[in-house]
């Protein structure tokens, strides 16, 4: 089974995304899935994604409204621990999906 | 000798009990300590201010809201955190939804580095401010040297 890729994205696109990044690798590894990870901020996200391949987003500081293709993810629960299980019920939603 | 916490920053400030009208003249002030200390850039405060504008930094936790202001690390000479405690609650606007005002009273502005360190050090942040018995002490505690010990104690 091929890896996901995950972009994850917040305001300075550096340590805020890499915390999110690493906790949604460990939740997909959890449900059997291996993972990658590019972390971007909001204005770097339609670059990145042209760079193909991507599954999901998920982000802190939000993106701008439009279709992506693939789902978008508000994880800021994973920085303030209020919202956990709501974070991973839409992350089981997106993995059914697979 | 080196302690864990000067692995993740080189030091901690604390400001207690201040009254501020708004961030920006606290961000200001910070930046202007900090650059006298020779911590970050001389035009800190500025793009610190800047980046809150545009990527605000309010969260809320189980225990309160916080802020944890923080900009490009470029503008960081050092690691450390600056801790500020209003006597007072000021408006801020919430990270993954800034459309909506949050009151805090409490902000730790975050001077990262590059390298992995500064991952640890947030996650050790969060951590503490997800522990319902430091969340109160950071509310609680009379003074800077006793709200520092605390704060280093997490790091």
């Amino acid at each position: 089974m091929k890896a996901l890729k995950i972009l994850s994205v917040c305001g300075s696109g550096t340590v805020t995304s890499s915390m999110v990044a690493n906790k949604v690798k460990d939740m997909l590894k959890e449900r059997g899935y291996s993972s990658t990870t590019v972390e971007s901020n909001p204005n770097g996200v339609e670059n990145n994604l042209d760079a193909g391949g991507f599954d999901l987003i998920v982000f802190t500081s939000p993106l701008k409204k439009k279709d992506y293709g693939i789902p978008v993810i508000n994880a800021i629960a994973l920085i303030t621990g209020m919202g956990e299980e709501e974070f991973e019920e839409e992350l089981d939603a997106f993995v059914a999906n697979l | 000798m080196i302690t864990e916490t000067e692995k993740f920053v080189s030091d901690i400030f604390v400001t207690l009990d201040v009254t501020k009208e708004n961030l920006q003249e606290l961000y200001q002030d910070v930046g202007n300590e900090l650059a006298k200390k020779n911590m970050v850039e001389s035009d800190y405060g500025k793009q610190l201010q800047q980046r809150e504008e545009k990527f605000p930094t309010g969260l809320v936790t189980k225990f309160g809201n916080v802020a944890i202001p923080h900009t490009d690390a470029k503008y960081v000479k050092e690691p450390f955190v600056y801790a500020i405690r209003l006597t007072d609650d000021v408006i801020t606007r919430r990270m993954d939804q800034p459309e909506t005002e949050i009151p805090v009273n409490l902000l730790f502005v975050l001077g990262f580095t590059k390298g992995e360190d500064q991952l640890v050090l947030l996650t050790k942040m969060m951590q503490a401010l997800n522990n319902e018995r430091i969340s109160k002490q950071f509310q609680q505690v009379d003074s800077p040297e006793r709200f520092k010990e605390v704060l280093k104690e997490q790091l």
